[in-house]
């Protein structure tokens, strides 16, 4: 297996990413730095208004590499959820160190 | 091929149908027929969304049953629910529930602290988090059908799963140097 994705350059599952994406250009960011798709916890219904973040999520999730939709699908949103910065997070409260 | 292998081909297969798309945590029916409008491919069944699991502490466990049942039946989109790392009865509760897919998840209390389920002894398939390659290889061995970088659950906070992390995913060539 580890044959097969040095030469291919990709696992061999679908890839996607999760963890943090909170907006349409969060997604779209993601997506272009390669992920085959986003996992959204609590970015969507923590944010003011989840069924257009929802739908505005999907979109930029299609359509991650053209600006003008992104900037379209961005207007008009309300606030997203709010968040924490890595800094304001102790390592023991960190989820992504679960698991090896 | 061995029935192992053609189960997996299978499963991995049916991952693929979700590429591109997105796919949201809900915790009501409500919630999961608003994802399903907006045009997630998939919903994650779960009591609590990893910001409020942050909040609460304590032990996360898997979801009640009856309230991932009561998403099943409001949409005709997959549905997933996560099992605690290494709990692989929770796992088995799931698959007999009849979910889509099983998310051994990080986000929940981890059930062991050596082991991961072994994901060939179901027919669901399952994605499994990761951090870097080596993780991930290891997740594929033990079965996983898909995998998902992890950043940092419920911080609403892209710097780990984007800039840290998908520049250098296991989908890039970065990996091979």
């Amino acid at each position: 297996m580890v044959r097969q994705i040095a030469r291919d350059g990709r696992l061999p599952v679908v890839n996607f990413v999760a963890g943090g994406i909170s907006t349409p250009a969060d997604a779209a960011l993601v997506m272009q730095l390669g992920a085959e798709g986003v996992f959204v916890g609590s970015g969507i219904f923590k944010s003011e208004d989840p069924a257009r973040m929802a739908n505005a999520i999907v979109q930029a999730t299609t359509h991650f590499d053209d600006a003008k939709i992104l900037a379209e699908v961005s207007k008009g949103l309300g606030a997203p959820m709010r968040g924490i910065a890595m800094e304001q997070l102790a390592e023991s409260d960190r989820l992504a160190v679960r698991g090896w | 091929m061995t029935v192992e292998t053609s189960t997996w081909a299978t499963k991995k297969g049916l991952a693929q149908m979700l590429k591109g798309g997105v796919i949201m945590d809900v915790v009501t029916a409500d919630q999961a027929k608003i994802a399903e409008d907006a045009g997630a491919v998939a919903v994650m069944a779960l009591e609590r969304v990893p910001s409020d699991i942050r909040a609460m502490g304590g032990v996360a466990r898997m979801s009640d049953p009856a309230m991932i049942e009561a998403i099943m039946n409001a949409v005709t989109i997959p549905v997933m629910a996560k099992a605690r790392i290494g709990h692989f009865v929770e796992a088995q509760i799931l698959e007999a529930l009849g979910v889509d897919y099983i998310d051994e998840s990080e986000v929940l209390t981890p059930a062991d602290e050596a082991h991961h389920i072994d994901k060939h002894a179901f027919k669901v398939p399952f994605v499994c988090g990761c951090r870097n390659l080596g993780e991930a290889i290891r997740r594929i061995n033990e079965g996983a059908a898909m995998m998902r970088t992890k950043g940092e659950a419920g911080t609403g906070n892209v710097v780990e799963a984007g800039t840290r992390w998908c520049g250098r995913s296991p989908g890039t060539v970065a990996y091979r140097s």
